[in-house]
């Protein structure tokens, strides 16, 4: 069964572990929430849930490291995505059925 | 996620008709760290906002929907995702959601983005309400 896993603070990327090729797969969505996720194998020869784990805490370390630093080629900084995820208001309490 | 804080009058503006969630131009206003708001403000003008809003996208929402089912009303309101251009924006930590319908542009709610943020050229600030629950619900 493959395992989906969402990184809690970086909305547009989600993973996929896959026993069945041993992969851990990093699927990215445009900032913006539209269009279509790319699914990209970055990890092989993950064996166990607690191994994918580990391989997907190592990308996002890595991922918001680079995210910061300007790019390799150019020196120009890279544009930064900011998210704010609002939790809903309940007003007011429920009674009866 | 990020807590949901409720201005106390938003409830009161509801029962005397302030509001039109369905319909209203709902708006996302930005203050800084220093400025924090409370539970007590009411309309914009108690608030500080950011001095300006300079290069900056749209802060108006898309309302999804606003209906009621069971006895709950549920506010749904589409991400928004605002874009910095050419210069940087002043820092900003906590949205406020107000309705820029009425004059006095009477407060909802607001959330605390945790740190102060400065967009420069090109950085995006998405708000995403929850997709499922709602911006806010009324029981």
């Amino acid at each position: 069964m493959i395992l989906k896993i969402a990184a809690s603070d970086l909305p547009w990327l989600n993973f996929e572990w896959h026993p069945d090729d041993h992969r851990l797969y990093v699927l990215k969505s445009p900032p913006n929430g539209s269009g279509v996720a790319v699914a990209t194998p970055f990890l092989e020869d993950v064996n166990t849930e607690h191994e994918a784990k580990q391989g997907i805490n190592a990308f996002i370390a890595g991922y918001k490291e680079q995210a910061s630093e300007p790019d390799v080629r150019t020196g120009i900084r890279r544009a930064q995505h900011h998210t704010i995820i609002l939790d809903t208001g309940i007003l007011g309490a429920h009674h009866g059925s | 996620m990020v807590a949901y804080n409720k201005f106390y009058a938003f409830v009161q503006d509801i029962a005397q008709g302030v509001h039109n969630l369905s319909t209203n131009a709902l708006t996302y206003a930005l203050t800084p760290t220093a400025n924090p708001p409370v539970a007590t403000n009411s309309v914009l003008s108690n608030i500080t906002q950011i001095a300006n809003y300079t290069n900056m996208s749209s802060r108006v929402p898309t309302i999804a929907s606003c209906t009621q089912s069971l006895g709950v009303l549920k506010l749904m309101i589409n991400n928004l995702t605002i874009t910095q251009s050419t210069t940087a924006s002043l820092p900003f930590q906590f949205v406020v959601l107000y309705n820029a319908t009425p004059a006095n542009g009477n407060l909802i709610s607001w959330w605390d983005y945790g740190s102060a943020v400065t967009l420069q050229a090109g950085d995006t600030f998405a708000v995403q309400p929850d997709q499922t629950n709602g911006i806010l619900q009324i029981q």
